[in-house]
C-alpha cells in the first residue's frame, strides 16, 4: 500500500484499484479508517475526504443459497 | 512535449488507455484526460472475461478474435501484471431449447474461426465438476481467457506513460468541437486543442455538450463477489441464456449468470442487464436473481458467503457494436465508445483501429461508424 501511495495513489479509489484494499471480509469497515489515515499522513488532505462514501448491501456476509431463496421483491412499475 | 499533444483522449477506462497505448507505441504524443481516476467507470466495475464465445456472430466475433490475438502479443509484463490466463470458457445449457441453440450455432461459430467444441453434460462436468448434474450440454472454447480488469487498464495506462503519454486525472471535459485541422476540448479550467480528440468516455460520452444525440445508453450490470473459496471453477462459465439476454433490449432487470473464480479464490457472479439511467446502486431484485441463477448452475455456491456486490454502467448501443470512427466524415473528433459488455475483450482491437486511423489514415470499418444509425433508417425507408 505504501508503494502504491509512493507511486501516486492519492484517494481510496486509487488504492483500492492498486492493492485491493477494502474489498475483503470487512469491506472497509475496519481497515477504511486505517487506510485513510495512511493517505492523510502521506498527503495534505483532510482524513474525512478520503473515506468511502457509501455502504452497499450486503451489509454483512450471507450465504448465496439464503439470498437465492429470498422472496423476489415485486418489480417496480 | 514541447509541441503539445497530437492526440487528446477523453476517458481513462480500458478503451481510452488502450488507445493511448497503441498510439504511444507509434511515438504519437498523447494526453489522457479523465474526470475521476483510472478505471473509475465500467472498466472498474466489471468482470475479467476476455472471451469470443459471448460475442454476436459476424463483425463482433471477428473483432473479438483479432483482439484476443493482440492481447496474446502484448509483452510478458502484461501477462504477469494483468494475470492473463488461458482458462477457456464454457457456455452452459440447462434447458432443451438452449441446448438446441448451441447445437445449431456451433458449426457456424467454427466456420467463423472459433475453436468451439460441442459437449454433452457429462463431458462438460469433466471440465467443470461444479456444474449442476442437470446440465444438458455446453460449448467449450479453450482459447478464451480471463484477466484482472483493473490491472488491464492500469497496465495500458502505465505502458502508455512509459512511452511518453501524459495522464491528467480529475479533469471533466464539458465540450468538444472540430475546428478544421484541429479539435478543441473544453473544461472548467480552460480549453486545449490538438490535431485529434478521441472520445472514450463510455456511457458518459453523451453527457459531453453537443453529443446528447449519440445513441449510447447506460445499461447497468450488477456483480456479486463471494468470500475466498477453495478451487471451485477452472475457467469461465456462462449460462447460455446470458448471451440471448445480452443482445435483447428488454427494459426490465434480467439476471443470467456469468462466473469466474479469480486468482485469490473469490468467485465473481455477473450480470444483470437493466436500463436504470446513471444509477450505480445495486437492487434486491438483481442480487436475488443472480444468486438464484448462479446456485442453479453451480450448486456448490449455495453455502458460499456473498461479501459484496457492485454495479457498473455498460455503454449500450442499439446494434450491440461499438461506435468507432470520426463523428462526421472530416471531423477531427473520433469516437471509441459503446462497447456494452465487451470493453475488456475489445479494448486492444479498438486501440489498434484508432491508431491505424490517426497514424495511417486508415478509416475504420463503416459498420462501426457513429453515423450508421441515422443512415440505416434512411436506407430502410428507401430514400
Amino acid at each position: 500500500m505504501r508503494a502504491a501511495i509512493a507511486a501516486g495513489a492519492s484517494t481510496l479509489e486509487d488504492l483500492k484499484r492498486a492493492t485491493g484494499v477494502t474489498m475483503g471480509l470487512c469491506q472497509g469497515r475496519t481497515c477504511g479508517r486505517l487506510v485513510a489515515a495512511q493517505l492523510a499522513a502521506a498527503g495534505a488532505c483532510e482524513q474525512e475526504q478520503k473515506l468511502p462514501r457509501h455502504a452497499r448491501s450486503p451489509v454483512r456476509p450471507l450465504p448465496l443459497g439464503m439470498l437465492a431463496a429470498a422472496d423476489e421483491p415485486p418489480e417496480t412499475p | 512535449m514541447s509541441r503539445g499533444p497530437q492526440v487528446i483522449i477523453i476517458g481513462g477506462g480500458v478503451i481510452g488507455s488502450a488507445c493511448a497505448y497503441f498510439l504511444s507505441r507509434r511515438d504519437v504524443p498523447v494526453l489522457m484526460l479523465e474526470r475521476n481516476t483510472t478505471a473509475a467507470g465500467a472498466s472498474g466495475a466489471c468482470d475479467g472475461h476476455v472471451t469470443v464465445q459471448t460475442k454476436a456472430p459476424g463483425l463482433h466475433t471477428q473483432l473479438a478474435l483479432q483482439s484476443l490475438d493482440l492481447y496474446r502479443a502484448l509483452p510478458d509484463s502484461f501477462r504477469r501484471r494483468a494475470e492473463l490466463r488461458p482458462c477457456g470458457s464454457l457456455l452452459a445449457a440447462c434447458g432443451d431449447e438452449e441446448c438446441r441453440a448451441l447445437e445449431t450455432l456451433a458449426p457456424a461459430r467454427q466456420a467463423a474461426g472459433l475453436d468451439v467444441r460441442l459437449l454433452d453434460g457429462r463431458q462438460a462436468r469433466r471440465l467443470e465438476p461444479a456444474l449442476t448434474p442437470s446440465l444438458l450440454g455446453a460449448t467449450w472454447c479453450p482459447s478464451d481467457m480471463g484477466a484482472h480488469p483493473w490491472h488491464i487498464t492500469r497496465w495500458f495506462t502505465g505502458a502508455a506513460r512509459d512511452a511518453g503519454a501524459a495522464v491528467r486525472p480529475g479533469v471533466t471535459v464539458q465540450g468538444v468541437a472540430s475546428e478544421g485541422d484541429y479539435a478543441r476540448v473544453e473544461f472548467a479550467e480552460g480549453s486545449l486543442r490538438a490535431p485529434w480528440v478521441i472520445l472514450a468516455a463510455g456511457a458518459w460520452t453523451p453527457q459531453i455538450r453537443g453529443l446528447a444525440a449519440l445513441p449510447i445508453r447506460p445499461r447497468r450490470g450488477e456483480i456479486l463477489v463471494t468470500e475466498r473459496l477453495p478451487r471451485l471453477l477452472n475457467g469461465i462459465v456462462v449460462a447460455a441464456s446470458y448471451v440471448a439476454r445480452k443482445f435483447s433490449a428488454v427494459d426490465r432487470v434480467v439476471a443470467s449468470p456469468a462466473l469466474e473464480q479469480t486468482s485469490d479464490g473469490t468467485v465473481l457472479i455477473g450480470g444483470t442487464r437493466e436500463f436504470a439511467g446513471y444509477d450505480r446502486g445495486v437492487s434486491p431484485r438483481g442480487l436475488t436473481g443472480l444468486a438464484r441463477t448462479a446456485v442453479e448452475l453451480i450448486p456448490g455456491l449455495a453455502t458460499a458467503n456473498l461479501i459484496r456486490a457492485f454495479a457498473g454502467l455498460r455503454p449500450w448501443s442499439p446494434d450491440s457494436l461499438p461506435l468507432i470512427g470520426r463523428l462526421e466524415p472530416t471531423s477531427r473528433v473520433v469516437i471509441a465508445a459503446g462497447h456494452e459488455g465487451d470493453g475488456i475483450t475489445l479494448a486492444p482491437v479498438t486501440g489498434r483501429i484508432v491508431a491505424d486511423l490517426i497514424c495511417d489514415g486508415h478509416e475504420p470499418d463503416p459498420r462501426l461508424a457513429p453515423g450508421r444509425f441515422t443512415l440505416g433508417a434512411q436506407t430502410q425507408t428507401g430514400e
